[in-house]
């Protein structure tokens, strides 16, 4: 496996060479892969190929740009049982950064391809764990390349930028969130020396790598040489749902060569006031928290998410919550019948209103898994792609 | 038989594809829908667990749920129709958006609003 890596991370750094010689980019320091430095990360083309492909579908092979020469995977988690896994890379067109949402750990992360299957492994663990299955991605290169004009719009010198002009304008924010992220508690600290590692690699390559749980959900990326003929713009589209005006927001509205999606720039314009809720318009912090409470209280729940116009700014005073539960729920079980209902009630004593005079507070839907609720927009007759599948933030 | 019919404006249609997000249909492309749930099938779709009292009628019990529980239980409803007849909710093409009466005859008879589903709307 890692032979074949290097291998293909050779051919990956000639090409890079190449490239950068022929669209007179500034060459990018290339990456030191030797030993892997002191963490346990592989470096592996292949295996980015395999991120991208599962993040982008099952696609051709030709539409995903093989010459990736470095991924990382940093693994986030608010939740003891749960954490978004995300694979950074880097190619000669910039950085390419994918989201996975699963059932992990918070931690630093090997991959492997194994049987098949993108593996994910703490690096302080024996234990591999298939993560194929866990991307949260719902969009395909059309609405990419819609969201990629929308962008290029507004961001027209982007193509233009040589790789120096990029990191001037974003290692500034980029070394900001780091600082961020290593001051996070969430970080399993036997972990610091792995972020140390990594800084270290990127600020090598001044790359623009960093996620961020939550905020980078279902974010994702594509190469858009396929989608625009044109080199040098790196294409990410996150739902926006659940964002907010917050650094992290900011670092991925403004630092991220990326697009953004049209719901991103649903956002309410100004900060919101200390107290409120970060997912959720119109209640606050604290409420979020006791309404997540009573949801998680409902028997067969493993996960409480919002959507809809509360979390992506839409809202008004009028508007309902809607709540997804994930999980196996038996809405005919009295005891899940009366969790349900001291929710609602809660929900109703802050302030969200009923709908139309009779229906509850909270629009309450079940659904076994993210991916269901995905599936359930993506196969619609009526999908749209350039609007996406609905983003679900948790209830904070 | 499955014992569960569902029209819309008047049309028999099945039930996959259709979901529950109640709401107010005003200035959409609503339709007409009615599913008619025959007696012997009422327990198994709306009350599973027989939390009815005997002597409440169904279309009582049914709207008390409804006006405690919203979408919830209406979702449940139409899952339990789904799986009836051996359909499923998704990909999702209709959606539920009002319940608007409650009838008992031979059957239990929902009437309401339905919409077209529209993605963009979530």
């Amino acid at each position: 496996m890692r032979s074949k890596a290097a291998q293909l991370l050779f051919s990956a750094v000639f090409l890079l060479l190449a490239f950068s010689a022929s669209a007179h980019l500034t060459p990018p320091a290339l990456p030191d892969l030797s030993g892997h430095g002191p963490a346990t990360l592989p470096v592996a083309v292949d295996l980015a190929e395999s991120a991208m492909l599962a993040a982008i579908g099952d696609r051709d092979t030709d539409e995903v740009d093989p010459d990736i020469v470095q991924v990382i995977v940093l693994v986030f988690s608010d939740e003891p049982e749960r954490g978004y896994v995300g694979f950074s890379g880097q190619n000669q067109y910039g950085p390419i950064w994918i989201l996975y949402e699963g059932k992990l750990p918070l931690g630093l992360y090997e991959l492997e391809v194994i049987d098949g299957k993108l593996s994910a492994r703490h690096k302080n663990q024996s234990t591999w764990t298939d993560i194929s299955l866990l991307h949260g991605m719902g969009y395909d290169l059309s609405s990419i390349q819609t969201v990629l004009e929308h962008w290029e719009g507004t961001h027209s010198d982007f193509n233009d930028l040589t790789v120096a002009a990029m990191e001037a304008r974003f290692a500034p924010i980029n070394r900001a969130l780091f600082a961020s992220v290593e001051s996070d508690p969430r970080f399993v600290p036997g972990d610091s020396e792995g972020i140390a590692w990594l800084r270290q690699r990127l600020d090598d390559r001044k790359a623009l790598t960093m996620l961020h749980p939550e905020r980078g959900r279902r974010a994702y990326g594509a190469l858009t040489r396929h989608v625009t003929g044109s080199a040098g713009v790196m294409a990410v589209t996150g739902t926006g749902t659940g964002y907010d005006v917050s650094p992290q927001a900011a670092y991925m509205r403004l630092c991220v060569p990326a697009v953004s999606h049209r719901r991103l720039h649903a956002l309410r314009p100004a900060a919101r006031p200390g107290g409120s809720a970060r997912n959720v318009g119109g209640i606050t912090s604290a409420q979020a928290r006791t309404l997540r409470r009573l949801l998680a209280e409902v028997p067969g729940v493993l996960r409480v998410r919002a959507f809809g116009s509360r979390t992506n700014g839409t809202w008004g005073e009028h508007s309902d919550l809607d709540i997804i539960l994930i999980g196996k729920v038996t809405p005919s079980d009295p005891t899940v019948q009366a969790k349900v209902a001291a929710a609602q009630s809660y929900a109703l004593s802050i302030g969200i209103p009923l709908k139309v005079g009779q229906y509850r507070p909270l629009d309450i839907h079940v659904f076994a898994s993210e991916s269901e609720v995905r599936s359930s927009f993506l196969n619609s007759p009526d999908f749209d792609p350039s609007a996406g599948v609905p983003g679900l933030v948790p209830l904070e | 038989m499955h014992g569960i019919i569902f029209e819309l404006d008047g049309k028999l249609t099945d039930l996959t594809g259709v979901w529950v997000h109640l709401q107010s249909p005003a200035g959409k492309d609503w339709r007409d829908f009615k599913v008619m749930v025959q007696a012997g099938r009422a327990p198994e779709v709306f009350d599973p667990s027989g939390m009815r009292d005997w002597g409440v009628p169904w279309p009582d019990f049914i709207w008390s749920q409804i006006h405690e529980l919203g979408t919830f239980i209406v979702e449940a409803y139409f899952d339990a129709m789904q799986e009836c007849m051996g359909q499923c909710r998704s990909p999702f093409r209709w959606v539920i958006a009002t319940i608007d009466t409650v009838v008992e005859n031979d059957g239990i008879e929902l009437r309401g609003k339905a919409l077209p589903f529209s993605p963009r709307q979530y």
